[in-house]
């Protein structure tokens, strides 16, 4: 059993793009089939890294977020379906291969946490507390 | 329009199919971090951690709270299930991490490896181990989630803020304060 340990031995480094304060990560996600990461950070960066290239060349940039990013989380029935929610009161959803942001879905407040029904019908976000909010119940057409 | 100048925390429920969108929201009367649906397909618990140290399973979709776990004597920060439903892991400011029994909701144990805040928990794709951030430590524990015992450490001399296992592989995706994503994999991908 302890030969976990020892093979606990292999590190792969990714720089980050800015080396400012305040460029931490606040959020992580693998997608569902493990070929790509998402990487959130408090400096509004929102990125997609294949596991077997560590350049952030070869990382994807999803951009349209105003805010820190606070929480990511793939689709699990997809395998490039990825939302994220954000200080800037929006819970965004991407297709990372197209690199669109495919919906914005306003929050009335910032956004903090998230999680996907396992059948991916549903994404429930969790709110932060102490922000003055106007809530707006969205109509389907 | 509706006006609400509150200091409630508030969940969004967006559905997704045909584009997503708000459908509803649950104002909650105690902060809550991070949230887990169980596995059922479609989900029917939703389970919520509070900065009371306390975690709410709620029913889903009606979002009724049928069982409250007091769990921690500080903020619950995260929360994990493990891939064959049988644990709910719970992070927490208390730097412990507690693991509980989802047939009877007995916490079958207590992890107490971490110095500061347990912000992220995970387990392995298999169930078998289980890894908590700790923001202060220096290192990330692996823990034999059935005997409890140390399979091993990673160094994170910066601690961590966010921890996530491979979909697939005993590889450990970590984050901390600056310092970028690291991904520390087994060699070879096997034990």
């Amino acid at each position: 059993m302890n030969s976990l340990a020892s093979e606990l031995v292999t590190v792969r480094f990714y720089m980050p793009r800015s080396k400012l304060m305040g460029d931490s990560i606040r959020s992580i996600a693998w997608n569902p089939t493990g070929t790509l990461i998402a990487t959130g950070s408090a400096d509004r960066t929102l990125r997609v890294w294949n596991p077997d290239k560590p350049k952030v060349t070869n990382s994807t940039e999803l951009r349209g977020h105003t805010g820190g990013i606070v929480a990511v989380g793939w689709n699990p029935v997809k395998e490039a379906e990825l939302a994220s929610v954000s200080s800037d009161g929006t819970c965004k959803f991407w297709d990372v291969r197209s690199k669109l942001c495919t919906a914005t879905v306003p929050l009335g407040g910032e956004g903090w946490t998230i999680c996907w029904g396992a059948d991916g019908s549903v994404v429930m976000v969790g709110r932060k507390v102490g922000t003055m909010v106007k809530a707006q119940a969205r109509l389907r057409d | 329009m509706i006006d609400h100048r509150t200091q409630d925390d508030t969940l969004v429920q967006i559905a997704t199919d045909p584009v997503p969108t708000a459908e509803e929201k649950f104002p909650q009367s105690v902060q809550t971090n991070e949230m887990r649906f169980n596995w059922s397909r479609p989900p029917t618990h939703l389970f919520l951690t509070r900065v009371d140290g306390t975690v709410s399973i709620n029913s889903y979709p009606a979002m009724k709270t049928i069982h409250t776990l007091n769990a921690h004597t500080s903020s619950c920060m995260s929360i994990a299930f493990a891939p064959n439903a049988r644990y709910v892991a719970i992070g927490a400011s208390d730097a412990l991490i507690s693991l509980w029994d989802t047939t009877d909701w007995v916490c079958q144990r207590t992890v107490d490896s971490s110095v500061g805040m347990v912000k992220s928990v995970s387990f392995s794709f298999d169930g078998s181990f289980l890894v908590g951030a700790d923001d202060e430590g220096t290192s990330l524990e692996v823990v034999h989630v059935e005997s409890g015992d140390s399979m091993g450490k990673v160094d994170c001399p910066q601690g961590a803020n966010v921890v996530a296992w491979h979909p697939s592989r005993y590889w450990i995706a970590w984050a901390g304060e600056g310092g970028g994503l690291r991904i520390v994999g087994a060699a070879g991908g096997q034990l």
